[in-house]
C-alpha cells in the first residue's frame, strides 16, 4: 500500500533520516518502533508532505507522493493521528468530527460518518456540544481518532498515541486501534512504547539514529536480542 | 441531484422558520427597527457625525475581524482604508465614472492588492505578520505620497458622493453595512469559515484533516481587504475629504480596538466595538473644551489639554477593558441579558 524507498530528510543542514525503506501491505498493522530523536516524527511529517525527502521516493498505492503539500495527500486517503493529541480546543467535539471530514463531499456521508464513531465511543455523543478542551486526556485522544476516521481513511498513521495516557486508556486506544484495523483501514503505528505496540503488529521495524536498523516480524523481533537487551532491559 | 437539491433547499428553509422564531431573530429586527427608524428624528451632527462613521467602521472592524478569525493579524489595514478611499475617489473624477461604480472599483482593487500581500503573508505567523502588513501599510503611505502628482494626496481633495450628506448617506451607508456584515457573516458561518477557525486554532492539525491552509488563509485576506476597501470609499465619502492621513497607523490600530472592546471573533463584536469607539471620539470633544476651559483660567501657560487627555482616557478604557473584559464587552452584554430575561421569569413563576 505504501512504499517509503531510501528516503532522506534533513532540516536544514542536520540530515535526520538515512536512506530509509520500508512498505507497508494492505490491512497489515506495522509499528515503527524507536527512542527518543530517532526520527520517527521527522519520518511521519516526511510522508505527510510537511517535509519534503531530499532523495528517495514514498508511494502510495503506486503513486508517487513525495512532492505533494500534505492536502493532497490526505485527500488520496492517507490520514495522519499527529503526537500530543492535537485537537481544536475551543471548538466543540461535533465541529472537531466535522472537520476530520472536510475533504468529503456530501452531507449524508458526514452523517453517516459520525455515527459511525459514535458507535465506537458513545462517551462522545454525550459531549457532542461541549468544547474540546474540556474533555479529559483519554476523551480528546478518543475524539482525534475518531476525527481521523470521518474521511474514511485507507492508511492510517498514528504518531505516538499512547504518549501522556495512563496505561488502562493505552490498552483501550490500543484495542481501538486493532478494531479499526478489523474493518479494514491499514495501520501504520510509530511508537516508543515496544511491547504493547509490537503485540498489535504483524510486522515492525526500529528505527535508531535515523536509520533502520532492524525488521521483522513481530514475534521475532520481541524475541531479538538487541531489543530485548536496549528496550526492555532484560 | 434533484432529491439532494430539494433536500437542501428544505433544510435551508427549515433554518429560516427556526431562526425567524428565535430570540435572536426578535433582537436583530428591533436593532434594525431602531437604527431605520430613529435618524430622522435626532440632529443632523449625531447622524452624519456619530451614526454614519459607526456603520463604516462597523464594517471596517468587521473585515479585520475576519482575517483576524483565520489567525492573521494586520497591523496596515489602514493601507486598505486608504487604498479603498482614494482610488474610488480617484477613479470617479479622472475617469468620469459614477461615484458607487468607482467604490466598487475601489474596493476590488483594494482586494487585488490585498491578494498580492497576502501572498507573501500566509507564510508569516503572529508578530511576523503584524510587522510586515504594518511595514506594507508605511510603503502605500509613500507611494501616494510620492506620486502626488497623481494623487493629489498631501494637499487632498474634495470626494465625489454617491448621494447628499445626512440622512440619505447614512441609509445608504446602513444598507452597505448590512450586507457586508451580512455577506461576511456567512462567509464565517460557512465551510470556509470553519477552515478559518480550525488555522486559527491549530495550523498543523488543520493542514492535517486536508486544508490547504495556504490558500484559506489567502482567501481571508481577499474578502477581508475587500471591505476594508469598501469600508475606505464610504469613509473618503462621508469626511468630504480626503487627504494622505486615512492612512495613519492610527486606523490600523482602530479596528483591533475596536475588535478587542466589541469581543474577537464574534460577529456582533466589532459592530459594538465601532459603536462604543465612534461614541467616545465623538463626544469626548466637547469635555475637551470644558477642560479647555477650566484648565486654561488656572494655568493659563498650558493651552491644549483637550487631545491628549482623551487619548488617556481612551487609552485607560482600553486598559480597563482588557483587565476586566477580556473577551470583550459583548460577553457582559450578553449576561446582563440573561440574567434580566431569568429575573423576569422568576417574577413571573412567582
Amino acid at each position: 500500500m505504501i512504499n517509503v524507498e531510501n528516503v532522506s530528510a534533513s532540516y536544514g543542514m542536520v540530515q535526520i533520516l538515512r536512506d530509509i525503506s520500508f512498505h507497508v501491505e494492505e490491512k497489515e498493522i506495522i509499528s515503527i518502533i524507536g527512542p527518543n530523536g530517532a526520527g520517527k516524527t521527522t519520518l511521519v511529517k516526511t510522508i505527510m508532505g510537511l517535509l519534503h525527502p531530499k532523495s528517495g521516493a514514498i508511494r502510495f498505492r503506486g503513486e508517487n507522493i513525495e512532492k505533494l503539500p500534505p492536502y493532497e495527500i490526505v485527500k488520496k486517503g492517507l490520514i495522519l493521528i499527529p503526537e500530543g493529541r492535537e485537537i481544536f480546543p475551543r471548538m466543540t467535539v461535533e465541529e472537531n468530527l466535522k472537520l476530520g471530514a472536510y475533504t468529503a463531499n456530501g452531507k449524508s456521508t458526514v452523517k453517516e460518518a459520525k455515527e459511525k464513531v459514535y458507535q465506537i465511543f458513545p462517551v462522545l455523543k454525550k459531549k457532542e456540544k461541549a468544547l474540546a478542551q474540556t474533555l479529559s486526556g483519554g476523551e480528546q485522544q478518543m475524539l482525534v481518532i475518531c476525527r481521523s476516521l470521518m474521511s474514511n481513511p485507507k492508511l492510517l498513521i498514528l504518531d505516538e498515541p499512547s504518549l501522556g495516557l495512563a496505561p488502562i486508556i493505552v490498552e483501550k486506544v490500543l484495542d481501538t486501534v486493532r478494531k479499526i484495523n478489523e474493518e479494514g483501514v491499514t495501520i501504520l503505528l510509530v511508537e516508543q512504547n515496544i511491547r504493547d505496540s509490537l503485540d498489535i503488529a504483524d510486522r515492525g521495524y526500529v528505527l535508531e539514529q535515523g536509520k533502520i536498523i532492524l525488521e521483522g516480524k513481530s514475534r521475532e523481533l520481541l524475541c531479538n536480542n538487541h531489543i530485548k537487551e536496549v528496550y526492555m532491559g532484560l | 441531484m434533484n432529491q439532494t437539491l430539494i433536500n437542501s433547499l428544505g433544510s435551508i428553509k427549515r433554518k429560516i422558520v427556526n431562526f425567524s422564531r428565535s430570540q435572536k431573530f426578535y433582537l436583530i429586527l428591533a436593532a434594525m427597527a431602531i437604527v431605520v427608524i430613529l435618524p430622522p428624528f435626532l440632529s443632523n451632527y449625531v447622524v452624519s457625525e456619530v451614526l454614519t462613521p459607526m456603520l463604516i467602521f462597523a464594517i471596517y472592524a468587521s473585515s479585520w475581524n475576519l482575517l483576524a478569525s483565520s489567525g492573521q493579524g494586520s497591523l496596515g489595514h489602514a493601507a486598505f482604508l486608504g487604498i479603498g478611499g482614494f482610488v474610488s475617489a480617484l477613479i470617479a473624477i479622472k475617469l468620469g465614472i459614477p461615484p458607487i461604480i468607482a467604490l466598487f472599483l475601489g474596493s476590488l482593487l483594494s482586494s487585488a492588492i490585498g491578494f498580492l500581500i497576502g501572498l507573501t503573508c500566509v507564510r508569516l505567523k503572529a508578530w511576523f505578520l503584524a510587522m510586515v502588513t504594518f511595514g506594507f501599510s508605511v510603503i502605500i503611505v509613500t507611494i501616494f505620497s510620492e506620486l502626488d502628482d497623481f494623487t493629489g494626496a498631501i494637499m487632498g481633495f474634495p470626494t465625489p458622493l454617491i448621494v447628499d450628506r445626512g440622512l440619505p448617506f447614512y441609509y445608504m451607508s446602513f444598507a452597505f453595512a448590512a450586507i457586508s456584515i451580512l455577506a461576511m457573516y456567512l462567509v464565517m458561518k460557512s465551510k470556509i469559515g470553519l477552515a478559518f477557525k480550525a488555522i486559527h486554532q491549530n495550523e498543523l492539525e488543520a493542514k492535517m484533516v486536508g486544508i490547504n491552509t495556504g490558500k484559506y488563509r489567502l482567501i481571508a485576506f481577499v474578502i477581508s481587504t475587500f471591505f476594508a476597501g469598501l469600508a475606505g470609499g464610504l469613509f473618503a465619502q462621508s469626511i468630504r475629504y480626503i487627504h494622505v492621513s486615512v492612512f495613519d497607523p492610527y486606523y490600523s490600530f482602530l479596528p483591533l480596538m475596536m475588535c478587542v472592546i466589541g469581543g474577537l471573533g464574534t460577529i456582533e463584536g466589532p459592530i459594538i466595538g465601532s459603536a462604543i469607539i465612534v461614541t467616545i471620539d465623538s463626544y469626548l470633544p466637547r469635555i475637551d473644551d470644558a477642560l479647555h476651559g477650566l484648565v486654561g483660567s488656572i494655568f493659563p501657560a498650558v493651552s491644549n489639554v483637550g487631545p491628549p487627555l482623551r487619548t488617556l482616557g481612551l487609552g485607560l478604557f482600553l486598559l480597563v477593558i482588557v483587565i476586566f473584559a477580556p473577551k470583550g464587552v459583548t460577553p457582559l452584554i450578553k449576561k446582563t441579558y440573561n440574567y434580566l430575561r431569568n429575573s423576569l421569569k422568576e417574577e413571573k413563576s412567582k
